[in-house]
């Protein structure tokens, strides 16, 4: 029977290219919508993980750093200072600004760093160097291309010129992308005092248990949230992965819905083609449930084709995205991927429905008209 | 007397034009409900400005968004902004992005700090409950507080600090950052804002010159820019856009594609089934330019009523997502449908290449074999 299904399906090449086409792009769609996210949830955590800091401090109530405020008084880091086991804290100014150059403009995140600072500013420099005076910047590469700039080129930031003095990498993603600037100018910027912070960095001496020294913080300084670096990530993970999971699964019910119909539109078409044959074979005493079961297998023949293609393209799709435009990456978990395998599964059934249908109302009569 | 074979052979067997039509429809409905998708997140971002219902609106030189940036002002030039304007009413706000969490639900929202006896930046539309008095209170929108599971009268916490929820707006949900109201010290202090304010919002006099009330302010204030509440939206929107347009360009990108690949298969589909047909119509003479244009005609019908369906299913679908989803703000503008309707066109030119290819290529001989 399956041969038969094949048959019935390669019978018509171009036909049947079409439909694997068209099933593989809606699945392509789903991978890449749900790619567009885990990329995003990597880039919204780079500064998070990729900085030397096994301990993050924060206001109060606060748990994340993308689209997030937060304010530490000069005070408090005096006093986190004074714990034992604790060898420096770096802190840092984070808000929100358009980089400006041009016409062109990016949204992104501006952290200030101090120049003294041996941690808090890009963990990757490419070219110049990493510690902005006032009225410097250091921004990512790919970012710098995008907008046009180079090394020594000036850049417009809440209306005033920097000057790039480094380029950066791993730092330019959608809705992630980051600047380093001087922390005092932009202290005087967000009306704060230079020794505020918005988030600080915790070193622990050499041989102390972070676990430990991260509860004793805790427990020490009850205005702020004391958090070890993986947990922190692992918060703007979660964030992200919330925000998309309501948009993902309306993507992929629309997605799911047309290539039910692509594949019920490829096996009713190719049901009605070969209905004096199914006569035939019901003429000779083949059930529904036998011939069902045809119509079946094409179905999933094609699905299982369409998903093959669909997984090659998406990942094809993925790499030529984030090779043209870095700060779009998209990555695609395989563990997702065998996630839709039922749910395909599923659909395909569905749409064999109605050419099954068809077949168990054919008359076998058909079978012997001119 | 012409033979409307076109519409003959597209209404010839009902289920398959059901089936490809709703195919043709489908692929369209996703094309509209992105492209909705994308219109809606802008203006539920810039939902607040839209109805803040000001003359001029003082922010931070170079920080002139809402949502995409954090201006910040001395709240002391309050008086005299308002006698540079000539303005009848003037307030100020505090806003900032900050990220609220119940439970293990994390969702950013932008929170906003208003005077409660001003009567302005004050929610547009509050659904259920009673304004802010105290600044222990806060304002939630409806579907944040459904999907978190609040009422009114619980308490939640935010930035540290618990907030009693004493009312419920609407017009306030967004899925990237939905508004939450609290007074205007609640916010300052949350923030850190020491005798600051995000913005000043000033009511002119009838027939005020407002260019003369921007001038005077941005001359006695270098670094205030005195802007109209839409050119706030407009930078608000061209900032999400930077962000947004690319991944929700390349989901379009795809949808086209299957589009696309959906209406070549139809066709195709459709010259198959009729290929004796047209091998007669050869035979007796038939011009192929004139056969391709039946192949023509019959797409451009099943695009036709592809179209209606798609347009059909994509305002209902839109209706259902924000009825299950109330995040998101799905607004498909009749420019869209438009601009569908010319796709669709052009969709359906390309789609017909490989059947009229196929339509070339008939060896008239078929008509005479058994």
């Amino acid at each position: 029977m399956l041969k038969l299904a094949w048959r019935n399906l390669t019978n018509e090449p171009t036909r049947m290219a079409i439909s694997v086409t068209g099933i593989a792009l809606a699945l392509v769609l789903i991978l890449v919508i749900a790619g567009i996210f885990a990329g995003s949830e990597e880039f919204a955590v780079a500064y998070i993980k990729n900085e030397p800091a096994p301990i993050w401090l924060m206001q109060s109530g606060v748990s994340n750093m993308h689209m997030s405020s937060s304010y530490i008084a000069p005070e408090l880091i005096t006093e986190a200072e004074q714990i034992v086991g604790v060898k420096d804290i770096t802190g840092v100014l984070y808000s929100g600004g358009n980089l400006e150059s041009g016409e062109d403009s990016i949204l992104g995140y501006i952290i200030g760093v101090d120049p003294q600072a041996e941690i808090g500013g890009p963990w990757k420099l490419v070219e110049g160097r990493q510690n902005p005076e006032r009225d410097e910047i250091v921004i990512d590469a790919e970012l710098a291309k995008r907008l046009g700039v180079e090394l020594g080129d000036n850049l417009s930031l809440y209306d005033q010129d920097h000057e790039i003095i480094g380029l950066s990498r791993g730092n330019f993603g959608i809705g992630s992308s980051l600047a380093f600037v001087n922390k005092q100018t932009l202290s005087e910027w967000m009306a704060v005092q230079p020794d505020a912070a918005s988030f600080a960095l915790v070193r622990p001496e050499v041989g102390f248990d972070v676990d430990g020294l991260a509860a004793r913080m805790q427990s020490e300084l009850p205005d702020l949230n004391v958090m070890q670096q993986a947990e922190f990530a692992a918060s703007d993970k979660e964030l992200i992965r919330q925000m998309g999971v309501d948009i993902i699964r309306a993507m992929n019910i629309i997605a799911y819905i047309v290539g039910l119909l692509v594949i019920g539109l490829t096996i009713y078409t190719a049901t009605l083609e070969r209905a004096r044959e199914y006569g035939m074979l019901k003429a000779l005493g083949a059930n529904n449930a036998r011939l069902a079961i045809v119509v079946l297998g094409q179905a999933l023949i094609s699905a299982a084709l369409g998903i093959l293609l669909g997984v090659g393209v998406a990942y094809g799709v993925a790499t030529l995205i984030t090779k043209v435009s870095p700060d779009m990456l998209i990555l695609i978990d395989p563990a997702y991927v065998l996630n839709q395998v039922p749910i395909m599964a599923v659909v395909t059934g569905l749409a064999a429905l109605l050419p099954a249908s068809r077949i168990a109302n054919l008359d076998p009569a058909i079978a012997f008209k001119a | 007397m012409t033979v409307p074979i076109a519409r003959r052979n597209a209404f010839f067997q009902k289920g398959k034009l059901v089936l490809s039509v709703s195919s043709i429809g489908a692929s369209l409905a996703m094309i509209l409900l992105l492209m909705g998708f994308r219109e809606g997140l802008y203006s539920a971002l810039t939902a607040y400005v839209d109805n803040l219902d000001v003359d001029l609106v003082a922010t931070q030189s170079g920080n002139e968004g809402v949502v995409s940036a954090n201006s910040v002002l001395p709240g002391d030039i309050h008086t005299e902004l308002e006698e540079l304007a000539g303005a009848r009413e003037a307030g100020h706000i505090a806003v900032a992005g900050v990220i609220f969490t119940v439970d293990e639900d994390k969702s950013p929202i932008v929170l906003v700090g208003y005077e409660p006896d001003s009567g302005l930046g004050d929610p547009w539309n509050l659904g259920e409950g009673g304004y802010l008095e105290q600044d222990n209170e806060i304002l939630l929108d409806t579907w944040l507080a459904q999907r978190s599971r609040i009422r009114i009268g619980d308490t939640v916490e935010v930035l540290g600090r618990e907030f009693e929820v004493v009312g419920l707006t609407r017009g306030t949900a967004s899925w990237m950052a939905p508004y939450a109201f609290v007074t205007l010290p609640a916010a300052q202090e949350a923030l850190g804002l020491v005798d600051s304010v995000s913005y000043h919002l000033l009511r002119l006099n009838d027939g005020a010159n407002l260019d003369a009330a921007k001038e005077a302010i941005e001359t006695q204030y270098p670094n205030v820019k005195a802007i109209q509440p839409d050119q706030i939206a407009d930078t608000d929107r061209r900032a999400i856009a930077a962000v947004m347009d690319r991944p929700i360009n390349v989901l379009l990108f795809v949808a086209v594609i299957i589009g696309v690949a959906v209406m070549a298969l139809t066709s195709y589909t459709s010259i198959m089934d009729r290929l004796r047909e047209y091998g007669l119509l050869k035979a007796v003479g038939a011009k192929p330019l004139r056969l391709n244009v039946v192949v023509l005609q019959e797409s451009l019908l099943n695009s036709f009523l592809g179209l209606i369906i798609g347009v059909a299913l994509a305002y209902s679908s839109a209706a259902l997502i924000m009825a299950q989803w109330p995040q998101f703000n799905v607004t498909i503008l009749p420019d869209s449908v438009w601009k569908i309707a010319v796709l669709g066109l052009i969709m359906t030119l390309l789609a017909a290449i490989l059947p009229i290819r196929r339509l070339d290529r008939i060896d008239v001989l078929d008509v005479f074999k058994a």
